[in-house]
C-alpha cells in the first residue's frame, strides 16, 4: 500500500462516512492532499465540512473509509492503525472555544502541552505578532471573538506541523491580521506544510488554495483544481441580473451591447460591463418586459460557487 | 499522561467555578454560624419526656382531680424490703463456675433463674409496662411503681428466648434510641464490669466472672434502692406540702426518669447476657434459640461490648449525656445536628457532582470545549476519562472541606479534643473500627455515591441532546432515591438498588438498615464492605456501559 501512495501525498481520504445516530454526517467522501498543497473544502452551512475534518483527527468515529497520512494507513477497515498522526496535525475549529476562567497564556500552554515541540519563546513570538502578548494573562471572557480567533490561529502556527486543519479560519479578522496569517502559513507551506481549509468563502480561498472541492448534504459534488480556480478568480467584477428567462435575456444582451455574458443558473452575468451599460440593460431589459428579481455585484460565495458549477455554466464557458 | 493533563485543567474550572465556591463560601457560613452560636444544653438524667409528653397534661390533670392522695410511704418500704430480699438471694444463686459443657452451662444458668423466679412470688411473669394515659390517681400510679424494680430482676426469665439483639435493633428508630440506651445503661451500671471471661474452645467451656457478676449486681441493688429511697423522700415531701402543680411535676419527672433509667439498666443488662451466650456460642450457632446467631455476629456483638466497656475514659462516655437525642429539653440535640448536618453534606456533594457531570459532559459538547479537546493529540477515551477523575477529585476535595467544616463545627459547639469531635461523629455506629478508618470509610461511601450520580448524569446526557432537563431529572433521581431511603425500608427489591448502598440517609431508615440487604448501617455488622464492593461493581460497569454509549452518540 505504502509504494501505491504518491510521493507528496500527505493526506488521503477514500470512501469516508461517518454515521451517527443512525445519520449520516459524512458520506463517502474522498479526497487527497499533497505536501506543501492548500486544499479548500466549500459548502453550505450543515454540508459535512467541519464533521469531515473532526472525522480526519478522530474527534468523531469513522464508520466506513481510509485514512492515510503521510505514506502511512491510520485508519483502515474500521480499526484505528495508528493514532499517533493527529500528534502532526494542528486543528482550528469555529467558533473558538477555550475556558473562557482562564487566561490567555493558561488556555495556550494546556493545548500547547499536547504538542510534541513546542517552546514557550515560540508561543510568546506568535502572541506578539498577534497583538496577543499583553493580554497574555487576560481570562478568556474577556476577550472578543475576533482575540479568541487570532488565538485560535495561533495555535495552528506552532510547533511546525504537518498538517494544518482550518475551520472558517477568515471569519470575523480584520484585512491585516487575514494577511498577516496567510503570510505565515504560506511559509509554512513552502517548507512542506499540508493545509486544509473548510469555509463557505470562497473569496478568501480561492486566493491561497491549490484546490477546491464543493461540499453538499454530507457529499463531495464537485470540485476545483487550480486552473479553474483562475477563471473564477476573473468573475470577482462581474454584475449579476437575476431574471426569469436568463437566456433570452443574455442573447438580447450580447446582440444590443455587444460585451460578454455568461448564464449562471437564472443570472445573466455581464462581463466587465461599465456603470452607465448596466443602467442601460435594466431599462432595455424593463422595456421588453423582462421581469427582473434582483441586481447585484457577484461575490463568489459558496452558494453562487456551487450554482455556477451546473452543467449551463460550464457550458456557456466553453 | 494526557488523561491527567486533561482532569487536571477540568479540576482547576470546577473547582474555581462560581457555584463551586459559593457553595463552599454558604457551607462555611452556616457550619461555622452554628458551631460559634449553637451551644449544646448538656442535662444531666434522662427523662422520657418523648414518651409521655402527649400526655403530660391528662396525667396532670387526673392527678389534679384526685380527691385523695394516698400515704405511699409504707407501700415503698415494703417494697424496698422485698426487694432486698429477693436480690440477696438472686445474687446468692449467681455463684462462679467452671461448667463441663455448653449445654450443662446453660442449663445451669437457667435453673438459676428459675430459682431466681421462685424465690419472688411477686415477680410479674409479663414485661412491665406503665401506661400513663391509665393512671388515673396518684395512688394507682404508686401501687403501679411498686412493682417496678422487680420487673428489672425479672428479665432473666422474660427474655430467655434470647430475642434480645432482635429487640434491640429492630427497626431503625428504635435500634437509634436502643443505642442510646445501650450506652447509658452501660455508663449507669455496667462500664467497669466484664462479666465474661474467655471462651475456652478446646473444651467448649466458658467461664463466667463471678466477681463482675456480683460485683454488677451490688451496683445494681444499689443503684435501685437510691432511686427508691429518692422517690420515698419526694413523696414524703410531697405529702408534707399543700398539693401544688409544680411539686407533681417535679414527682411525676422524677418517677418517669427512674423507670426510663432503669429501663436502660435493664436493656443494658439483656445485653450483657446477650454477650454471654453470644460468647459461649459463637462455634454453636443453632444451639439454643441462636438460629439467627452466627459466629460473625457473636464476634461483632463481642467486639462491640468490649469496646464500649473496654476503658472507662473511652470517648463515647463524654459525649453520652450530649447526645440526648431530644429527650431532655425536647430541643435538638447536639448529635441530631451533627448526624443531620452530616446527610446535608452527602446531599450537596451529589447535587454539586451531578452538575459537574452535566458541565464536563453536557455543556463541553454543545459549546464545542469537548470538540476543542478532541482534535488535540488525544483520544476519546482520554477525554472521558479525565474529565471523570477531575469530577472524582473536585467532588473529594469538596467533600474534605465540608467535613472538615463540620469537624470545625463539632469542636465550635462542644469543645473539647479531635477525638471528642470524631466521638461525636461516630457515635452511633462505629462500634468496631478506629473512628479515623470510619470516617475514611464514610468519605469513600459518599464519594461512591456521587459517582453513581454523577455516572447516571453523564448517561442521561445521552438520552437526549436537551441536557438541561436531563439535569433536572439526575436531581430527580438523587431526590427520590432520598425519599426512598427513608420510606421503603426493608423492601428487598428496593434494597437491590445500588444507590441504596453506601449512602448516608440510612440515618432515616433506609434499606441498608438491620431489616435491608446486606445491612450497610452497621459497621459493627461488618458488611459495609460487601455494600461498597457490589456497589463499586455496579458502578464501573455502569461507568463502561455509558463510555461506550457516549462513544457512539
Amino acid at each position: 500500500m505504502k509504494n501505491s501512495q504518491p510521493k507528496e501525498e500527505l493526506l488521503r481520504v477514500e470512501n469516508l462516512s461517518v454515521l451517527v445516530n443512525k445519520k449520516f454526517l459524512v458520506q463517502d467522501v474522498s479526497l487527497s492532499l499533497n505536501k506543501g498543497e492548500i486544499l479548500g473544502i466549500v459548502g453550505k452551512n450543515s454540508s459535512g465540512k467541519t464533521s469531515l475534518i473532526k472525522a480526519i483527527v478522530r474527534a468523531l468515529p469513522i464508520s466506513e473509509g481510509e485514512v492515510y497520512f503521510d505514506g502511512k494507513v491510520v485508519y483502515k477497515d474500521k480499526q484505528e492503525i495508528d493514532s499517533s498522526y493527529v500528534a502532526d496535525i494542528n486543528t482550528a475549529l469555529d467558533p473558538p472555544m477555550f475556558y473562557k476562567w482562564q487566561t490567555v497564556l493558561e488556555n495556550i500552554k494546556f493545548i500547547a502541552n499536547f504538542k510534541t515541540n513546542y517552546s514557550q519563546e515560540e508561543v510568546y513570538e506568535l502572541l506578539k505578532e498577534f497583538d496577543l502578548f499583553k493580554k497574555r494573562h487576560t481570562r478568556v471572557m474577556k476577550l472578543t471573538y475576533f482575540e479568541k480567533k487570532k488565538m485560535s490561529l495561533l495555535l495552528c502556527l506552532i510547533s511546525s506541523p504537518k498538517l494544518i486543519i482550518l475551520d472558517e479560519p477568515f471569519r470575523g479578522l480584520d484585512d491585516d491580521t487575514i494577511t498577516k496569517f496567510k503570510h505565515k502559513l504560506q511559509a509554512l507551506v513552502a517548507h512542506g506544510t499540508g493545509v486544509l481549509i473548510v469555509s463557505n468563502d470562497f473569496k478568501n480561498m480561492k486566493a491561497m488554495c491549490s484546490n477546491v472541492l464543493f461540499m453538499e448534504n454530507r457529499q463531495i459534488k464537485a470540485s476545483l483544481d487550480a486552473k479553474e480556480i483562475s477563471k473564477f478568480k476573473r468573475l470577482d467584477n462581474y454584475t449579476y441580473i437575476r431574471t426569469k428567462y436568463p437566456h433570452y435575456a443574455a442573447q438580447l444582451i450580447k446582440n444590443c451591447y455587444r460585451i460578454g455574458v455568461k448564464i449562471m443558473g437564472n443570472r445573466v452575468l455581464l462581463m466587465n460591463a461599465t456603470e452607465e451599460q448596466v443602467s442601460s440593460i435594466i431599462r432595455f431589459l424593463t422595456d421588453k418586459k423582462f421581469i427582473i428579481y434582483d441586481i447585484g455585484q457577484l461575490t463568489n460565495e459558496a452558494e453562487e460557487i456551487f450554482a455556477s458549477l451546473t452543467p449551463n455554466f460550464r457550458e456557456e464557458e466553453k | 499522561m494526557k488523561t491527567l493533563k486533561i482532569a487536571f485543567q477540568d479540576f482547576k474550572r470546577l473547582i474555581f467555578n462560581p457555584i463551586t465556591l459559593i457553595s463552599l463560601a454558604i457551607s462555611a457560613v452556616i457550619f461555622i454560624s452554628m458551631g460559634f452560636f449553637f451551644k449544646p444544653v448538656i442535662v444531666e438524667g434522662v427523662s422520657l419526656s418523648y414518651q409521655s409528653a402527649a400526655s403530660t397534661t391528662e396525667l396532670y390533670k387526673n392527678f389534679t382531680a384526685s380527691a385523695t392522695v394516698e400515704d405511699s410511704k409504707a407501700n415503698l418500704d415494703a417494697l424496698i424490703s422485698e426487694n432486698s430480699r429477693i436480690l440477696a438471694a438472686h445474687r446468692s444463686t449467681t455463684l462462679a463456675e467452671e461448667y463441663e459443657d455448653l449445654q450443662v452451662n446453660i442449663n445451669k444458668l437457667l435453673g438459676r433463674i428459675d430459682l431466681s423466679q421462685s424465690s419472688s412470688s411477686r415477680i410479674p411473669q409479663s414485661t412491665f409496662n406503665i401506661d400513663v394515659n391509665t393512671v388515673n390517681n396518684l395512688g394507682q400510679f404508686i401501687e403501679e411503681i411498686k412493682n417496678y424494680p422487680m420487673y428489672e430482676m425479672n428479665f432473666y426469665i422474660s427474655n430467655v428466648d434470647f430475642k434480645i439483639a432482635e429487640d434491640l435493633y429492630a427497626g431503625l428508630s428504635a435500634e437509634f434510641y436502643a443505642r442510646t440506651d445501650y450506652m447509658q445503661a452501660y455508663k449507669n451500671c455496667l462500664k467497669y464490669v466484664d462479666l465474661c471471661e474467655r471462651f475456652d474452645s478446646t473444651q467448649g467451656q466458658t467461664l463466667l466472672n463471678a466477681p463482675a457478676m456480683n460485683r454488677l449486681q451490688t451496683l445494681y441493688v444499689t443503684n435501685v434502692q437510691t432511686k427508691l429511697d429518692n422517690i420515698l423522700s419526694k413523696i414524703n415531701e410531697l405529702n408534707s406540702q399543700p398539693q401544688s402543680a409544680s411539686t407533681f411535676k417535679d414527682m411525676t419527672s422524677l418517677i418517669l426518669n427512674y423507670k426510663y433509667q432503669t429501663k436502660m439498666a435493664n436493656d443494658g443488662l439483656k445485653a450483657e447476657l446477650h454477650l454471654i451466650f453470644a460468647d459461649a456460642l459463637r462455634n454453636y450457632g443453632n444451639i439454643y434459640n441462636f438460629t439467627k446467631q452466627n459466629s460473625s455476629e457473636a464476634e461483632n456483638t463481642t467486639i462491640l461490648a468490649k469496646y464500649v466497656l473496654a476503658e472507662e475514659s473511652l470517648y463515647y462516655a463524654d459525649y453520652q449525656t450530649a447526645m440526648s437525642f431530644n429527650r431532655v429539653t425536647g430541643k435538638i440535640s447536639a448529635y441530631d445536628v451533627t448526624y443531620t448536618l452530616m446527610c446535608i453534606v452527602g446531599l450537596i456533594t451529589i447535587c454539586i457532582g451531578i452538575y459537574f457531570a452535566y458541565r464536563l459532559y453536557g455543556e463541553d459538547r454543545v459549546n464545542g470545549k469537548m470538540d476543542m479537546v478532541l482534535t488535540q493529540n488525544v483520544s476519546f477515551n482520554n477525554v472521558f476519562t479525565g474529565k471523570f477523575i477531575a469530577i472524582l477529585l473536585s467532588t473529594l476535595l469538596l467533600l474534605v472541606v465540608f467535613f472538615a467544616l463540620f469537624l470545625g463545627s463539632g469542636f465550635m459547639m462542644y469543645g473539647g479534643t479531635f477525638s471528642n469531635i470524631l466521638a461525636v461523629y461516630n457515635l452511633s455506629s462505629a462500634y468496631k473500627i478506629n473512628p479515623i478508618a470510619y470516617l475514611l470509610l464514610k468519605l469513600a461511601c459518599v464519594e461512591l455515591e456521587v459517582l453513581f450520580y454523577v455516572i447516571l448524569t453523564i448517561f442521561l446526557m445521552n438520552i437526549t441532546r436537551h441536557f438541561k432537563i436531563m439535569l433536572i431529572v439526575g436531581y430527580s433521581v438523587a431526590l427520590i432515591a432520598f425519599l426512598c431511603n427513608m420510606f421503603l425500608s426493608g423492601i428487598f427489591v428496593y434494597t437491590l438498588l445500588p444507590f441504596v448502598h453506601t449512602n448516608l440517609f440510612s440515618f432515616f431508615g433506609g434499606a441498608t438498615s438491620s431489616i435491608g440487604f446486606l445491612n450497610t448501617m452497621f459497621i459493627a455488622n461488618g458488611n459495609i464492605y460487601i455494600s461498597m464492593l457490589y456497589y463499586l461493581i455496579i458502578t464501573v460497569a455502569f461507568y463502561n456501559f455509558t463510555k461506550q454509549l457516549f462513544r457512539r452518540n
